[in-house]
């Protein structure tokens, strides 16, 4: 049994979430639902959850707002969002969970999983991260949490020179050298960080367009930092008019 | 004191690049700008038309820098763009106040570059306005600033200040120590900042009244200068001129002198330097008892004086008529500004517009069209207006570009408005029939495939894996509202997945959807789509086809009555503008597919590779 709140103001969204949570996640006991960020304060503080599903977007103080008052917890956050480009590319970049409204089952399922494979919940390191990332407000300030074995770091896409797959893992190459290894697809950067100036050249790599020096005669990006990344044949032509934009 | 002192840093000239072809650099490199690159090319372009000595198209560039400065650093090096511009007019009063702005901006923003021009600017208005003690005081704060962020140009020109400083009190020596020290910072020999420090060097020899010393490190420098502009070969002959002048050998001097009003002459005929070779020139000839040749040159001198007047008169008119034709321009954009504005807002708000939008876009393109015409009319100084009109041209340019992307915009943001009443009928009648679980599916579905047209929306090109998806999400909706049934297919060249390709968002949806609607909806008997993405020619091709009625047959099919439904129009609208422009570009074909003489289906086929 995993104990959960739900914040929400809308009505009809709670009561979508709880009939969805019935359906395909049946472990999933919801002890209260709230309808603000305040009420939702005192519930965390009286209830104690070990799962939280917060709404992003809330007159009165947003999901955000709420973490932030809250300074430090001690419960897994599952943000509920529509489209909101800002707050999904903040929590992305935190490494936070979040559900597109309407919730999906297959999507809620699959989140209720990670939430379980968590065992040992989010680091306060990460926490601390996110409350960074969300307190200027602003995506160019945003800071990509990526934790290396038990170490988390939060490197500004600008310092990251390129990333490449690794199957399902990709490895983000620093400028001055560290390379880290995260859990998540090229897929997923390429993604997150073109807002951010990010060309994807082939199909295992996204280079920084800020630290690209040129292509060479072999058709391989030449990075500042020395390194060299192949473009593939079909992503030639873009990748020059990228770069040369 | 008779040889001019050089103030300081001169223009960045380069000889391979002429001021006119560095504006239409400029111009270009604004043109191709990203947003986060176009206030820096703006301030750019203001540079080149100032080095290009177009004041007036530099101020209102820069003024226009500043008015789409969005942080206060941005806003400090527009001021300093301006008082650059004022300096150039003699305005010094402005400059100064542009200049104090920039600092304080700059100082805001941490932005040390910024600062050290306003300084700079500053310290060149003292010396313009012989000021020497305060501007003696702004060099000595620009040193620290100009070593903070390497930038050894301005740090020379800072010493050099210095220099000029005790030069002009008589104070020799501190002067040559500053002028030495300088010239540390000038490595390149092809400077002509360096060159300008030589010859201040030189200048104090010839205070010293140290002549052959003067002639010595003047000739030292021959090499270098040689590959220089007229001006600046016309200067180093005259400065030995005036040494040899000094020294009393006149026949020497006026070798210099001739060799000097040559060069200037052939090359940049810079009229003060005229002036002052010609006025020694008829000095020497007097000194040696050539009275005639001296009479000549006096003469000559007269009528250079005289046209100096004239050019100043003819200056101060061509400045007269290019400000009004700047203000008439400047109007103009203005003009064309707010139209950009408007036509943005009216999309904010009127997405679903399609018309209302065209007709903006028209409106746009005639405006800027009939100003093209109106300023080509009007074309009677050739190089000024031509650099004017490089100007508009790239302002209508960006129009057409924003019209293009408003268009495309347009084109595919919507689903079509009559596919989102269709499903929400179909979940109302599912509702009705108390088939909640089917209702819930479908909404399900709905929501999914709306939250992909959002997200896509945004995204000029998305992952091709995703573009299957949303077309099959889209199918499976349209296939439940088939009785019937629809057999349907998306798919994909493995090899185009593997390389994990991109594609332009929501230009095959369309397609698609009028196969479904006009190809297969009226049709009896088995219904069949297949789409697939395929590599052909090196082009990313999408083919749609359909066992349905055909073109001919569908428009009658689906109106009997002759009466078009709103939703189907809209389909057609959009279909066809994107057909035409895709057309266009020849990346579209429609295929019959013939059994005999009997229609079995459609073939559309899309080319949407980038280029």
């Amino acid at each position: 049994m995993i104990t959960a709140l739900q914040v929400d103001d809308e009505t009809s969204a709670r009561e979508f979430l709880r009939s969805r949570l019935q359906d395909v996640a049946p472990e999933i006991q919801v002890l209260g639902e709230a309808v603000n960020i305040d009420e939702g304060a005192r519930l965390i503080t009286e209830k104690r959850p070990q799962l939280v599903f917060l709404d992003v977007e809330m007159p009165g103080g947003d999901g955000f707002e709420l973490l932030k008052c809250l300074g430090r917890w001690d419960f897994e956050v599952i943000f509920t969002t529509s489209h909101q480009h800002y707050a999904i590319q903040a929590i992305r970049f935190s490494a936070l969970d979040y559900l597109l409204k309407p919730v999906q089952a297959d999507e809620l399922r699959a989140a209720i999983d990670r939430f379980a494979e968590r065992k040992e919940g989010t680091s306060p390191l990460v926490k601390e991260h996110f409350l960074h990332n969300i307190s200027i407000r602003k995506e160019e300030a945003l800071k990509l949490t990526l934790t290396h074995g038990d170490r988390t770091h939060a490197v500004p896409p600008e310092d990251i020179a390129w990333c490449e797959a690794d199957r399902n893992y990709t490895a983000l190459h620093l400028l001055d050298e560290r390379r880290f290894v995260s859990a998540r697809t090229l897929k997923d950067y390429d993604e997150m960080l073109t807002p951010f100036g990010f060309i994807r050249v082939h199909k295992s790599a996204l280079v920084n367009r800020r630290h690209v020096e040129g292509i060479d005669k072999e058709g391989h990006v030449r990075m500042r930092n020395g390194a060299r990344v192949e473009i593939s044949r079909r992503r030639m032509e873009e990748v020059a008019l990228a770069l040369r934009s | 004191m008779l040889v001019a002192l050089f103030a300081g840093v001169c223009l960045p000239v380069t000889a391979q690049v002429t001021p006119p072809q560095k504006v239409q650099l400029a111009v270009e490199a604004l043109r191709a700008a990203t947003p986060s690159a176009r206030f820096a090319r703006t301030i750019d372009l203001a540079i080149a038309y100032r080095l290009a000595e177009m004041l007036d198209s530099s101020r209102a560039v820069a003024d226009r820098a500043l008015r789409g400065a969005t942080s206060d650093g941005e806003r400090s090096r527009a001021h300093c763009a301006i008082a650059s511009v004022l300096f150039e007019q003699d305005e010094f009063q402005s400059v100064q106040d542009e200049a104090q702005e920039a600092i304080v901006l700059a100082r805001e923003a941490k932005d040390t570059l910024a600062w050290l021009r306003a300084e700079f600017l500053l310290s060149e208005v003292d010396m313009s306005l012989e000021r020497f003690e305060s501007g003696r005081t702004r060099a000595l704060r620009i040193i620290p600033l100009a070593k903070a962020i390497n930038d050894s140009t301005r740090l020379a020109a800072a010493i050099n200040v210095l220099g000029n400083v005790c030069y002009l009190r008589h104070d020799l020596d501190s002067a040559r120590w500053y002028y030495d020290r300088a010239i540390l910072y000038m490595p390149d020999a092809e400077d002509r900042n360096r060159a300008a420090l030589l010859f201040n060097q030189v200048n104090l020899f010839i205070e010293e009244e140290q002549y052959d010393s003067a002639l010595a490190r003047s000739g030292a420098m021959r090499s270098s200068i040689m590959g220089m502009d007229g001006t600046m070969i016309g200067h180093y002959y005259n400065q030995r001129g005036y040494a040899h002048f000094n020294a009393g050998r006149y026949r020497e001097a006026v070798m210099e002198f001739l060799r000097s009003d040559s060069v200037n002459g052939a090359r940049d005929n810079n009229l003060d330097l005229r002036i002052e070779n010609t006025g020694f020139l008829a000095e020497s000839y007097a000194a040696l008892g050539d009275t005639s040749r001296a009479y000549l040159s006096m003469r000559d001198l007269e009528v250079l004086k005289d046209s100096l007047n004239r050019t100043a008169m003819d200056e101060r008119m061509l400045q007269l008529e290019k400000q009004f034709e700047t203000r008439l321009n400047k109007e103009e954009i203005a003009r064309l500004d707010q139209e950009n504005k408007q036509k943005a807002e009216h999309l904010r708000a009127k997405n679903l517009q399609l018309y209302g939008s065209l007709v903006l876009a028209l409106f746009a393109l005639g405006g800027a069209l009939l100003i093209w015409r109106n300023l080509r009319q009007k074309r009677k100084h050739a190089a000024v207006l031509e650099a004017l009109n490089t100007e508009l041209r790239d302002q209508k340019e960006r129009i057409e570009g924003i019209n293009r992307l408003l268009q495309l915009k347009v084109l595919r943001t919507q689903m079509n408005p009559h596919f989102i009443y269709n499903s929400l009928n179909a979940i109302h009648n599912l509702v009705r029939k108390g088939e909640s679980v089917a209702a819930s599916a479908y909404l399900d579905g709905f929501a999914r495939l709306l939250r992909m047209v959002l997200d896509h929306s945004v995204k000029d090109r998305v992952p091709l894996e995703d573009e299957l998806e949303f077309l099959r999400q889209y199918l499976k909706l349209e296939a439940m509202r088939f009785e019937d049934g629809l057999d349907y297919s998306v798919d994909a060249d493995r090899a185009l997945l593997d390389d994990d390709l991109f594609v332009p968002t929501l230009i095959v949806q369309p397609f698609v959807e009028n196969a479904v609607w006009h190809g297969l909806a009226s049709k009896q008997g088995e219904r069949r789509l297949r789409v697939s993405f395929a590599m052909r020619d090196g082009k990313l091709v999408c083919t749609v086809e359909d066992n349905g009625v055909g073109r001919d047959a569908a428009p009658k099919r689906s109106h009997p009555d002759g009466s078009a439904s709103v939703g189907l129009q809209l389909t057609n609208e959009r279909l066809q503008l994107l057909a035409y422009k895709l057309e266009g570009t020849g990346r579209i074909t429609f295929t019959d597919l013939m059994d005999g003489v009997v229609v079995k289906g459609t073939r559309v086929e899309v080319v949407l590779s980038a280029g």
